[in-house]
């Protein structure tokens, strides 16, 4: 009798562990849910930053610290738990069996064909391409893209560019040492980073041509052919040394 | 008719020294520096220095580290010597969110990927879903109808055959690769369905790190040895997804 009486003690005493708390959401605070109970407001739970805030006093609230009850699973991170016991973050998991393709913008393709595919939209090695980046105002960056994708001067580097543009205030450019005051600034970079070209506004797609003919590792000045000069490419040095050298080898001999 | 011939081969090599002596002094453009690696690593932070050991014998490494196993850490590889090739801001990593009760995982990852190209269609896609009121839950053929609908025109790849090539291809060309992934890492006890971004995967260096939405912080990279990425890649249903825009990435920083 001691004994059972103690038990109901017990058990009116002991709060029960986690029955008692309730995490509730708000109709017009989707990133919140409340912590309540016994009718009382612990904390909220902020989804965003997953953070816990105690309510300390009516409009009173404490550091973030760790929640006295965990928020439901998925409001940590949306899962299901699958009959397997697999917790699923968003994966159809049997529509991924039948596996085995490569695919390019839907269509099936060979290994190959998805490395090497034709056309612009392909994953060739382009690490070794120089980047092209327009930095500025949008109707700057609009002019350079048009005469990228347009202009005839330009063609040759279409698609031998990585080609980006930004907003000055863009994360890319922002704080990464980029000058973001041009109207456009353009850059010109090598894979690695380096600088090779750079003008704080747009001269027009002639004079970008010329920068990028210059930019570019595959162009040797050198063995650009001059159809103009025939012969008369010739220096003169030469032409008047071969003429010594037959006048020696086939002139009249005065000693015969 | 012996001392023409030699007067002849003395003018010919006088002038074929002449030419060439020329030659070196006309003036070429400045050679370009030789390409360096598409991803310059950093210089290593000196090692943590580690307990002693106290011998005899050769001392096992310490920790989850051993064996390559995952450990949560930073941009930069945990010994040092690797940093991420995709280092998208915390700022624009925002967490998984369900649609419909379903997670959306592969749509955040891609969201991830579409803000390092700057795919702007594609921002926020799991919010795009729920606004449509499309559920949550991937799979190839789904992203194939979700891209048609938001991105049209919107190049991308696809691959469910497991090849870890293909993984090193879209990163040494700086994109960033979405990725099935089960979890049984430093945030995850059991095994999960879920896709993630993977910022990091060299064969070569024996690294790669996973980029989980569930975790988006910059503390919570999960670094691990390639082979138990590929376990994990491909032991979350099919044999290994990975799915990659086609849009170039961002520019690296600039420098002289």
């Amino acid at each position: 009798m001691r004994t059972i009486g103690f038990l109901i003690f017990c058990l009116l005493v002991a709060p029960p562990a986690s029955a008692a708390y309730e995490w509730r959401t708000f109709p017009d605070e989707p990133d919140q849910l409340s912590l309540w109970q016994d009718g009382r407001q612990l904390g909220n739970w902020r989804i965003s930053t997953r953070e816990y805030l105690p309510l300390l006093a009516p409009g009173t609230w404490g550091d973030p610290c760790p929640p006295p009850y965990p928020p439901p699973q998925e409001v940590v991170a949306p899962a299901k738990i699958e009959s397997d016991g697999t917790l699923n973050f968003g994966l159809d998991r049997a529509r991924l069996s039948g596996a085995g393709k490569h695919l390019l913008n839907g269509r099936e393709v060979r290994k190959e064909e998805l490395l090497q595919a034709l056309g612009p939209a392909r994953l060739t090695d382009d690490s070794q391409w120089p980047s092209l980046t327009i930095i500025g105002p949008e109707a700057g960056r609009q002019k350079v893209l048009s005469d990228l994708q347009s202009s005839p001067l330009l063609a040759p580097w279409k698609d031998r560019l990585k080609v980006q543009d930004y907003a000055p205030d863009h994360w890319a450019v922002r704080d990464a040492g980029f000058v973001t005051t041009g109207q456009p600034t353009i850059y010109c970079q090598a894979p690695d980073g380096t600088v090779l070209h750079r003008q704080d506004e747009y001269r027009g797609p002639e004079a970008l041509a010329e920068v990028l003919r210059q930019v570019d590792p595959l162009y040797k000045p050198e063995q650009d052919p001059d159809l103009n000069k025939g012969w008369a490419g010739i220096s003169w040095p030469l032409l008047i040394g071969g003429a010594v050298v037959l006048f020696v080898l086939f002139g009249k001999d005065e000693n015969r | 008719m012996n001392q023409r011939v030699l007067l002849a081969l003395l003018i010919g090599g006088a002038l074929w020294w002449w030419y060439h002596d020329q030659a070196k002094m006309r003036p070429v453009p400045a050679p370009l520096p030789p390409a360096p690696p598409a991803n310059p690593k950093p210089k290593p932070d000196p090692k943590k220095p580690r307990r002693p050991c106290p011998g005899p014998g050769p001392c096992p490494l310490e920790g989850q580290e051993a064996g390559g196993r995952p450990v949560e850490g930073g941009r930069v590889s945990p010994d040092g010597t690797v940093e991420l090739v995709c280092d998208l801001p915390a700022s624009e990593r925002k967490k998984n969110i369900a649609s419909k009760g379903l997670g959306c995982c592969v749509f955040r990852a891609i969201d991830y990927a579409a803000r390092w190209q700057q795919v702007p269609q594609l921002y926020d896609l799991p919010e795009q879903l729920v606004k449509a009121g499309i559920p949550g839950g991937g799979h190839p053929d789904k992203v194939d109808e979700v891209l048609a609908r938001f991105a049209p025109g919107v190049s991308y790849l696809q691959d469910t055959s497991g090849d870890a090539d293909i993984l090193e291809a879209i990163l040494q060309t700086g994109r960033m690769p979405c990725v099935t992934y089960s979890g049984q890492d430093c945030h995850y006890s059991g095994r999960i369905a879920h896709m993630v971004c993977l910022p990091y995967f060299d064969r070569q260096s024996g690294w790669a790190c996973v980029s989980d939405n569930n975790y988006p912080a910059d503390s919570e990279f999960v670094w691990m040895s390639p082979d138990e990425f590929l376990r994990r890649w491909k032991g979350g249903g099919g044999d290994g997804w990975v799915f990659a825009l086609l849009a170039p990435p961002p520019p690296p920083p600039p420098h002289n």
